[in-house]
């Protein structure tokens, strides 16, 4: 119980606190204020135990698909944050209403992300914690899960901020654009899941890197890797990713033709 | 040009028809934390319509990498999830939160 305890929190953390991380980093390399991690957090985990809470009811919406749709839902609208975030950062100019642009979108994301991720941990823990023989493995493989998580989040946090910003702004959005390609490919999964979408698999690379291994997993937090991936998730995968990179490069480009 | 039309409006109309007979139905029981039956089998390239009911008081996630299924089934509730069409081969499936003991195998042939 021990293991598979610290292998959950940590799966689910991952992705959440690399993606907090990455935040942090740009509110760092903008001199903007990190005050929208004391208003996510609490709200994100709320949201969490409430939707936790429900997800019986939940998931009978729409004959079954009720899990699968508002996962989608929300995986969609992190996806619109990511792209205002690198759209505020690479192609606004006004400071006056981007700044609380940014600021709102940071929240945003950090509440939907804490919301998903935590609110599998709740149905987790609130499922197996009653059972009195394993409240101590589980509680201390949770304690586990949770520090590697956090920890893995501050690395990413740390050592970008110790390199130049010319490089770490760059990089922090290039790996934000990562997990947006993630989320929408996912959100693609999820609708395949529920047959609202047909798609089918288009190569399996589970006999080179299964999904459940620790490299599958530090792929799939970091850049949403799957290993038999539909057609669509591909399509949609890609178009995010090469979308995003544009913006990235393009404006790069033209910044350091404006500083010649 | 009517006809073509019209003819093409109930193709549309039909078409789906066809594609819900070739979903083949499957049901699956998660019974102290072990999947009954602990292997399924399927026929290839079709659609499956896979019911899992989870008799137990606590949550699974019945989770497979090899079928990309990811669901999370709260105690006593039951789900459906739609999988393939598969290429023959087996897949193997499990419960994320009893990982020991909640194993199980698809097998398309």
């Amino acid at each position: 119980m021990l293991l598979s305890s610290v292998i959950i929190i940590l799966r689910e953390m991952l992705e959440a606190s690399i993606l907090i991380g990455l935040l942090l980093t740009i509110s760092q390399l903008s001199q903007q204020s990190k005050r929208w991690i004391i208003y996510g957090l609490p709200i994100g985990m709320t949201g969490a135990v409430i939707y936790a809470r429900h997800l019986g009811n939940i998931s009978l919406w729409f004959n079954d698909a009720g899990q699968e749709v508002s996962n989608a839902l929300i995986n969609i609208i992190m996806v619109v944050a990511i792209f205002t975030i690198i759209f505020v950062k690479k192609i606004m100019i006004d400071w006056s209403y981007t700044s609380r642009l940014l600021t709102f979108s940071m929240t945003l994301l950090l509440v939907l992300a804490t919301l998903l991720e935590g609110a599998e941990i709740y149905v987790y823990l609130s499922s197996f914690i009653p059972q009195s023989s394993q409240i101590y493995p589980i509680s201390i493989g949770a304690l586990i899960g949770a520090s590697i998580g956090a920890s893995i989040g501050a690395l990413v946090y740390y050592s970008l901020t110790l390199v130049r910003q010319t490089i770490a702004l760059p990089t922090a959005l290039f790996f934000l654009a990562l997990l947006a390609a993630g989320l929408l490919s996912q959100a693609i999964q999820l609708l395949i899941q529920i047959d609202w979408i047909e798609s089918r698999q288009v190569w399996d690379t589970s006999w080179l890197i299964a999904e459940d291994s620790l490299t599958g997993q530090l792929l799939y937090a970091t850049t949403g890797y799957e290993s038999t991936p539909a057609l669509m998730q591909v399509v949609v995968y890609f178009f995010v990713l090469v979308t995003a990179a544009v913006i990235i490069f393009l404006q790069k480009t033209t910044s350091a033709i404006t500083s010649e | 040009m009517k006809y073509l039309s019209c003819l093409l409006i109930t193709a549309l109309l039909i078409l789906p028809r066809f594609c819900w007979a070739e979903i083949h139905s499957i049901t699956i029981r998660i019974s102290n934390h072990i999947f009954l039956p602990a292997e399924i089998h399927v026929p290839a390239n079709t659609k499956i319509k896979l019911f899992i009911i989870n008799e137990d008081n606590t949550a699974e996630e019945f989770e497979s990498g090899r079928l990309n299924r990811e669901k999370v089934i709260p105690g006593n509730h039951k789900t459906t999830i739609f999988i393939g069409p598969l290429a023959p081969g087996e897949y193997s499936f499990f419960g994320e939160f009893n990982p020991k003991t909640a194993q199980g195998v698809l097998i398309a042939k």
